[in-house]
């Protein structure tokens, strides 16, 4: 990676030092240079030996210079000639080389380190220390957002979410899977959920207008401190699986707004089986067919308005009381009666969340 | 050709919630329709079918002559435009309008074609250098225009573009969108919930509500010729007034009575006999505020008193150009837009006249027009 890195720099500088210039690593191979054809030569008059050395060193016609961030120089730059020219250039291009594969590292590590936390890949007394080693703002604010791209596409989300979010000091676009990227954002400690949920929504309408990617974002909740960045990541990846079984029609689901979805997706599956043997005493819930489904939940959207759902559906009044009552029939609810509407209602979720089979985080 | 044909389309949600029922639309090439309706009635969801983010769970959907259901987004020649769009704040104005056609792998010369045709369009030419955080709203919302610009669809999707402006920006950004539209000649599809964007700018607009279509229509056949109570509320702002009445019928003239009062309708609202069914039925009548006359002048001419009311002002709004009357007739909320030169103060008890040939009639059940 290193390599690819000095050969952009020296790409760059080449035009401004007008003489041929170069980096050479431990093992004496040149692994950038401004001249193409020298990449992968090895010098072997310069060795580790000759690395070592803090001053500038002039060999075969070029002068050297050792960098690197531990005490042991890792590579050297290089200038022909051995001029005073020569020794100025390749002090000012060790120091820029070391300041930016440091730079480099650091982030790298970062990036990495966040990785880590949010996959609870670190013990949690490391998660300290490396967070202090890497100069890492422990007390300010973070979310994560975890970004789930439904539809294929040739173009890498990730890149565009890397775009979307370029400052790399504050916000890390983690890749977990092929589908699943993760975004760990600094935010504001008073944040409001609108605002995240319009934060999401960019992100949504983004893919979806400028690459034609459907994807479904999960919000966790906001959190300080680094350690708490993995059940932020958790609540997120669970705020995905609710939204899944519960909210099919939403693209962003935020862990805080879960309603009654979060005590359903709680429950121990033989406990809601039981439950729904309890409730479906007289028939089972497989007895109503699509119509009758249909019917229940438009009778709910209207607040269980006989007059209005009528409406809603074309029917006559009196066609919905006969739903109703044949309903009523078939397993003992009243769905009229506030209690067991919502018993029903609830029964319905507990349906559909013992077939969907959701992960569990 | 760039006409879109959506032939008995739905959209229902694996948890059984319908979103879209049952949608007819015939988008002609290079038309400009509006999508309008409240929120949740599925207007967004249509547009997503269209661009092909959500899928079609009934019904076919044509662009040009091809039937598009199974065709790829990126395979149907549309650009999109949506609400919350995020511009890449580290790249210029140039590279952001680029960046798509770049990932595109769109040849070099090609892009910068596209990009400064759509820069001229836009008249953004002199902020091509620029970063996001140095331009203003309403040129960031250009920006994200040009990036649909520059793909050069057949069809442009635009849902709600203009709802994180400020009502300032929105209306010069509405005029924005008009002249680009004019200059493009490309077909629209523009969702808002917003009815002003949707009566200036459309050339056709399509009402809907819980998931179907209510009207589709121009937007002055809408304003004149409501097919429903809900579009006539919809559209037009203040909106319409609605008064709860009684159809009676006296010799061969039909009256609608509420309150203390008996008004004469005129011969033009029972066209064909269409109030005979309603005869001695409950009945919603609508007018529009500014079909509610409080000047001198235009009371006076009304012969036996037909259709002047008495009303009790709750509150007066000077808008300027006019001002808004909120009256009530004995409890019955009633207003009305008049001449600035109108006196009524909050309190007042006046006389105010209804225009009889601009009511319009609903059926109180069904809430369909019985007459416009």
């Amino acid at each position: 990676m290193s390599n690819r890195l000095f050969q952009g720099i020296i790409h760059q500088m080449k035009d401004a030092i007008d003489r041929t210039i170069g980096v050479i690593d431990e093992t004496s191979v040149v692994i950038a240079c401004s001249e193409l054809g020298k990449i992968g030569e090895v010098n072997e008059s310069v060795n580790s030996e000759t690395l070592s050395s803090t001053v500038p060193f002039v060999i075969n016609g070029y002068t050297y210079k050792s960098f690197g961030n531990t005490a042991k120089a890792e590579y050297a730059v290089f200038v022909s000639g051995n001029d005073d020219y020569a020794q100025r250039y390749v002090q000012l291009l060790s120091i820029s080389l070391s300041s930016i594969k440091q730079y480099y590292d650091e982030k790298y590590d970062r990036s990495n380190f966040i990785k880590n936390v949010i996959l609870d890949n670190i013990l949690p007394g490391d998660i300290y220390l490396k967070a202090r080693e890497l100069h890492f703002n422990s007390e300010v604010t973070r979310v994560c957002l975890l970004i789930k791209i439904t539809s294929k596409t040739d173009i890498s989300a990730y890149d565009i979410i890397q775009n979307l979010f370029p400052d790399k000091t504050k916000d890390f676009v983690i890749n977990i899977n092929e589908m699943e990227i993760a975004l760990v954002k600094e935010i504001k400690a008073n944040i409001d959920s609108k605002d995240l949920e319009k934060l999401a929504s960019s992100i949504v309408d983004t893919l979806s207008s400028e690459f034609y990617t459907h994807c479904v974002v999960g919000i966790g909740t906001t959190v300080t401190g680094i350690k708490d960045l993995a059940k932020s990541f958790k609540e997120a990846q669970v705020a995905l699986e609710v939204g899944k079984v519960f909210d099919t029609e939403r693209t962003i689901v935020s862990y805080d707004n879960l309603g009654i979805a979060r005590l359903v997706y709680q429950l121990p599956t033989t406990l809601c089986e039981m439950f729904l043997k309890e409730v479906f005493k007289k028939g089972s819930i497989e007895s109503l067919d699509q119509e009758t489904l249909f019917t229940i939940q438009k009778f709910f959207e209207n607040n269980l308005n006989v007059s209005e759902t009528s409406r809603k559906l074309f029917v006559h009044r009196n066609t919905l009381v006969y739903r109703l009552e044949k309903i009523k029939k078939l397993t003992g609810l009243d769905l009229r009666e506030f209690e067991d509407a919502i018993v029903f209602k609830v029964a319905l979720m507990v349906k559909k969340y013992l077939t969907s089979n959701p992960t569990k985080y | 050709m760039a006409n879109v044909s959506l032939r008995h389309i739905y959209k229902i949600y694996d948890g059984g919630v319908t979103a879209v029922t049952d949608f007819n639309l015939e988008i002609e090439d290079k038309e400009f329709i509006i999508l309008v309706g409240p929120s949740g009635c599925g207007k967004s969801t249509t547009l997503r079918m269209i661009a092909g983010l959500e899928d079609i769970s009934k019904g076919e959907l044509y662009i040009g002559d091809k039937l598009a259901n199974d065709v790829a987004p990126k395979d149907r020649d549309i650009a999109m435009v949506f609400q919350n769009y995020a511009l890449y704040p580290h790249m210029t104005v140039y590279d952001n309008m680029a960046f798509g056609l770049k990932l595109r792998k769109t040849p070099k010369e090609e892009i910068k074609r596209r990009v400064e045709e759509a820069a001229r369009i836009l008249g953004i030419e002199q902020y091509l250098d620029r970063k996001p955080k140095a331009l203003s709203g309403g040129q960031r919302q250009r920006v994200a225009l040009g990036r649909a610009i520059v793909r050069d669809p057949k069809v442009f999707l635009l849902d709600e573009p203009l709802s994180n402006l400020d009502a300032k920006l929105r209306a010069q950004m509405r005029t924005e969108i008009s002249r680009i539209y004019q200059r493009l000649g490309t077909t629209f599809i523009y969702v808002t919930h917003d009815q002003t964007e949707a009566m200036t700018m459309g050339t056709r607009i399509v009402v809907m509500k819980d998931g179907f279509i209510q009207q589709v229509d121009t937007p002055q056949n809408l304003y004149d010729k409501p097919c429903n109570e809900f579009v006539a509320g919809f559209i037009g702002s203040p909106q319409m007034n609605f008064i709860d009445a009684t159809l009676v019928k006296k010799g061969s003239d039909f009256y609608l009575k509420f309150d203390q009062y008996e008004i004469k309708l005129p011969e033009s609202k029972n066209k064909d006999n269409v109030l005979a069914p309603y005869e001695g039925k409950e009945v919603v009548f609508g007018i529009r505020p500014e079909h509610v006359h409080d000047e001198p002048d235009f009371i006076e001419k009304i012969k036996d008193g037909n259709g002047i009311v008495t009303t009790n002002v709750d509150v007066t709004e000077l808008m300027g150009a006019e001002i808004y009357l909120y009256l009530n007739i004995s409890g019955v909320p009633l207003t009305a837009r008049v001449d600035p030169a109108s006196t009524a103060k909050p309190g007042d008890n006046i006389k105010v006249a209804l225009d009889l040939n601009k009511i319009h009639i609903f059926d109180k059940e069904t809430e369909q027009t019985i007459t416009n």
